[in-house]
Formats: C-alpha cells, sequence, structure tokens
C-alpha cells in the first residue's frame, strides 16, 4: 500500500510541479509586453512559492481522492489494514514530499523564515487533510481549507498580541517566539479537527458519508465559533499591531 | 463460522436490522434472498466489516484469527476496486497488503484479462474474475458474494462457479451468496435465508424446502395449506404454498407440482409483493 501511496502523492506534486512552465511564460510575458524588469530567478522563486502553497493544499485534500474517484472505499475498508495503518500509509509520504520542498527552499530565496513560513505550510497540509472528508466539491473545499488557514494565521498573531509579544518589533530576531506562538494556535485549532477527523475516519463505513458526520461537526463547529469569537473581540488590537 | 448476534444497523433513519441474529457454521454454502432494499447487501457488507454495526455483534470462529478480513473474500455488487490501478498494479497491490510472495494469474490469463489494461476498462464480467483471483489469492476461509453472477456473460459465469465449486469441494470453505438468479448455482446450495423486514422469514435446508413449497394448478384456492402467492390465468390459477405436507396430497383438489429453487424464492418474493 506504501507504494501505491508513494507514487499518489508524487503524482500530485508533479501536478502541482506544473506550476513550473510559468517561469518561462512569466519570463517571455515580461520582456515582450509589461517590461516589469522581472529577472528569472525571481519568476522561478515566485512559482516555488506557489508550487509551495499547491502541494500541502492539493495533498491534504486529496488524500481520499482514489477511493471518492473509483468507489474504492469498500475495497478499502475490506482489506486486513487498521485505520490507523490506512491513515499513516496516506500521511507520511506527502509529509516526507511537503518536508523536502521546504528544506529545498532554503537553497532559494522563496520566503524570510524557513521555520515559521515551513510550519505555516505544514498547518495548511494538516487543515487541507482534516478538512477533506467534510467536502464533495474541491472548489469549495479550497475556499473552506483558506478561511480556517487564515483563522489559524489572525488567531496566532492575535494571541501574540494577547501574550504581550509585538510580531512587527522584535521580528526576525524572535523565530522561536514567533514558531511557539504558531505551534501553541495550531495545536489549539488542529487538536480539536484532528480528533474529529480520526474520530469520524476511525469508525468510518461504506454508509454515505453525510450519515457519519455528526460528531466531526460537533467538534469542529464549536471549535471554529470559539476562534472567530476570539478573533473578533481581539481584531481591534491586531488592527492596530499591523499599522 | 460466522455467529451473529443482536444485530441492529440502520442508514440514518432508516432501520435495516433490529436485534437480528444468524448463525452460519463452516463449510456451508448459503443463499440470502429477500425482495429489493431488504437488507441482503447491507447484511453481506456487515459480515465483510465494511459496514459497522450500530448495536449487537458479528463473531467469527477463532480460526479466523484477529483480524477476519484477513481470512474473508468479499466481492460487493458494485465491484470496488482501484479502477485507475491496472490489472498488474491492483495484483501487487493486493500482494503487499496480504504480504503474499505469489500470485496465480491463471484464471486472469485464461479469461483473456490482460495485465496492463486498466480495470476501469474491463467488463464486469472480467472484472468478477480479477476480483475473485484477488480473493482467493490469499486462500480465504468465508466467501461473501454479493448478486453479480447474473450480470456477467455465459462463459465467466461457468469460469466462476466452476472455481467456487471447485474450492468448495476441496477446501469446504463457507459461502454465502446473496442472489436472485438461482438456475446456475442451485446444485450448491445448502440453505436458503429469506430476509422479511429486516427479519428472518424462512431458513430451511433446500432439500426441505423443496419439499415443504408447492405450487398447486387448480381453479380455486387450495384449502389445508397456506398460499404464498397466486398467478392467476383465464381457465385456472397457480397457487405457492407453504408449508405443504405430503399427507395433504390426497385432500388437495388440482395438480401437485414440484419446484425449483427460482421457483420457489419467486413464489415467496411474489408473497411479499401481493
Amino acid at each position: 500500500m506504501l507504494k501505491k501511496e508513494i507514487s499518489d502523492s508524487l503524482k500530485t506534486f508533479i501536478l502541482c510541479s506544473l506550476l513550473f512552465l510559468g517561469v518561462p511564460l512569466g519570463y517571455a510575458l515580461d520582456k515582450l509586453i509589461i517590461h516589469f524588469g522581472w529577472t528569472l530567478s525571481e519568476i522561478f522563486n515566485f512559482m516555488y512559492l506557489m508550487t509551495l502553497i499547491a502541494f500541502p493544499l492539493a495533498a491534504g485534500l486529496t488524500i481520499f481522492q482514489w477511493e471518492k474517484k473509483d468507489r474504492a472505499f469498500e475495497y478499502l475498508f475490506s482489506l486486513p489494514l487498521s485505520r490507523f495503518q490506512i491513515l499513516m500509509y496516506k500521511f507520511l509520504p506527502k509529509l516526507v514530499i511537503l518536508l523536502i520542498l521546504i528544506i529545498a527552499s532554503t537553497f532559494f530565496k522563496v520566503y524570510v523564515n524557513i521555520w515559521t513560513n515551513g510550519f505555516n505550510l505544514v498547518v495548511l497540509f494538516l487543515i487541507s487533510m482534516v478538512l477533506s472528508i467534510s467536502f464533495t466539491s474541491s472548489s469549495l473545499a479550497v475556499i473552506g481549507v483558506a478561511f480556517f488557514f487564515y483563522v489559524y494565521y489572525t488567531g496566532s498573531r492575535i494571541i501574540m498580541i494577547f501574550t504581550g509579544w509585538d510580531p512587527g518589533k522584535s521580528f526576525p530576531h524572535s523565530t522561536l517566539t514567533t514558531v511557539l506562538h504558531n505551534m501553541l494556535t495550531a495545536a489549539l485549532l488542529l487538536i480539536p479537527l484532528g480528533t474529529a477527523f480520526w474520530l469520524t475516519f476511525k469508525k468510518m463505513d461504506v454508509r454515505p458519508l453525510k450519515l457519519q458526520m455528526k460528531s466531526y461537526y460537533l467538534i469542529v463547529l464549536p471549535t471554529l465559533v470559539i476562534f472567530i469569537t476570539f478573533i473578533i473581540v481581539f481584531f481591534k488590537k491586531y488592527l492596530n499591531s499591523m499599522q | 463460522m460466522i455467529n451473529i448476534k443482536d444485530l441492529s444497523f440502520s442508514y440514518g433513519k432508516l432501520k435495516v436490522f433490529q436485534n437480528f441474529n444468524l448463525d452460519v457454521p463452516e463449510g456451508e454454502v448459503c443463499l440470502i434472498t429477500g425482495i429489493n432494499g431488504v437488507g441482503k447487501s447491507t447484511l453481506l457488507r456487515l459480515m465483510a466489516k465494511v459496514l459497522r454495526p450500530a448495536a449487537g455483534e458479528i463473531v467469527f470462529d477463532e480460526k479466523m484469527g484477529q483480524d477476519p478480513r484477513y481470512k474473508i473474500g468479499f466481492i460487493s455488487d458494485v465491484l470496488s476496486l482501484y479502477e485507475s490501478m491496472t490489472v498488474a498494479q491492483s495484483i501487487d497491490f493486493h500482494k503487499s497488503v496480504y504480504n503474499l510472495s505469489r500470485f496465480d494469474d491463471s484464471l486472469i490469463r485464461h479469461t483473456k484479462i490482460g495485465l496492463d489494461q486498466k480495470i476501469k476498462e474491463l467488463s464486469t464480467g472480467q472484472k468478477t474474475i480479477l476480483h475473485l483471483s484477488l480473493i482467493l489469492s490469499t486462500e480465504p476461509e468465508i466467501l461473501l458474494i454479493d448478486e453479480i453472477i447474473h450480470s456477467i456473460d455465459a462463459y465467466l459465469r461457468r469460469v466462476f462457479l466452476e472455481q467456487l465449486i471447485q474450492l468448495q469441494s476441496e477446501r469446504q470453505l463457507t459461502i454465502i451468496m446473496v442472489n436472485l438468479n438461482f438456475h446456475d448455482i442451485e446444485h450448491m446450495v445448502e440453505r436458503v435465508i429469506l430476509l422479511k423486514a429486516g427479519k428472518i422469514a424462512v431458513d430451511e435446508n433446500i432439500e426441505s424446502l423443496k419439499a415443504r413449497v408447492k405450487k398447486v394448478i387448480s381453479a380455486a384456492p387450495p384449502q389445508f395449506v397456506p398460499v404464498l402467492s397466486r398467478i392467476d390465468f383465464t381457465d385456472h390459477s397457480e397457487f405457492f404454498v407453504y408449508p405443504y405436507e405430503e399427507k395433504l396430497k390426497s385432500k388437495i383438489e388440482g395438480e401437485v407440482v414440484d419446484l425449483d429453487l427460482t421457483e420457489i424464492v419467486s413464489a415467496f418474493i411474489g408473497g411479499e409483493y401481493a
């Protein structure tokens, strides 16, 4: 099964890598029409960043892609594999590819801080994965993930302000503090979301999915409400800190 | 071999089984039948552990090990496989999950299935044969076969059934089939279970069933024996009766006719719709 999942993960990566076709296209566009003076390396870095965002999103959301597309859940669940084994086989190859991509990005000026941004990309992957079972439409799923990621990102900024630390002033020297705040926010968001996902997947069978999502929504929706309430209460403070 | 105790299951608000009990001994070939939507496939899926009961349990013989799925071969009516894979990839995948060192692909070759063909390109019959090959490679103790035999062509059906008969005689497999078309499997079946409203309405050995279900051809409904269903013609009617006893023959007006399995099940199902 691991072989299949590695192959599926690589297919997802190759699909996301098609964004690199934008490098020669962007360069030609700049030279022939818009004349912004983009260099090849600038365009490459931008496309690498896009790939870095696209891969965790696609890898997370398509974790059960083939089971849904091929209607193979029945076959998969009839195999003598525990739900934990199935999840690990699906999760680990995608995580490894993502980590390789993040580490490889240190060779290029893709973003300023690998630790904070790398961590955020892993969080994006995890959010995409835990939301994957709740959406049937991929465009809605992307919007859903973007919304949850915004909640995570804003939440972590507000927690920073809440704990009396100003990210604007101490950056870039306090990577550890930023990562710790991000980890705290990710834990607060992903522990309930991950629990909801795991409890649903652990008991999942071949009944229509909508009949099996009760416990999932019972955990996910209150978590979201708490986070949004937290953000609304402290949003003004957050905006002030951004200025 | 399989002991179902107080099983309850529902699809949302639709209750399919409530406190359902069934015992299938080792080596028995059992046929489950009933009208559409009565829960035949659901019962098979519960035994295959791809559905989870809301209450109750399905207990397997100790020799099935900790995870009975290692020893259960399940072919569902939707023929669930990874359709995007090629036949060879599918075999590799199955081998890796079950840690098999070898795979006997003679059945696949015999039915002209190419190893490089994608599963989605195969016909229903070829998919069934592939699925059967995958399942048999794991040497199962229990075979659960959903209503699939009638959707494959005559040749592949013969190949499929010959395999089953051979295995049954060699290894005393427990086979549970869901079917509405019985001509091909009649000689294999030992026990017939008819489901009605989530309960077992009839559970009999096939010989006993053949002795107790008869067709009476007469102008008026026969007395002394309950009528399951009837078919009316212009000059006479056919009455399907159960439970019939031989000693009643002299008391019944009209001709008493023996039935084959298809007619017996049709009689019961006809009664459900009446």
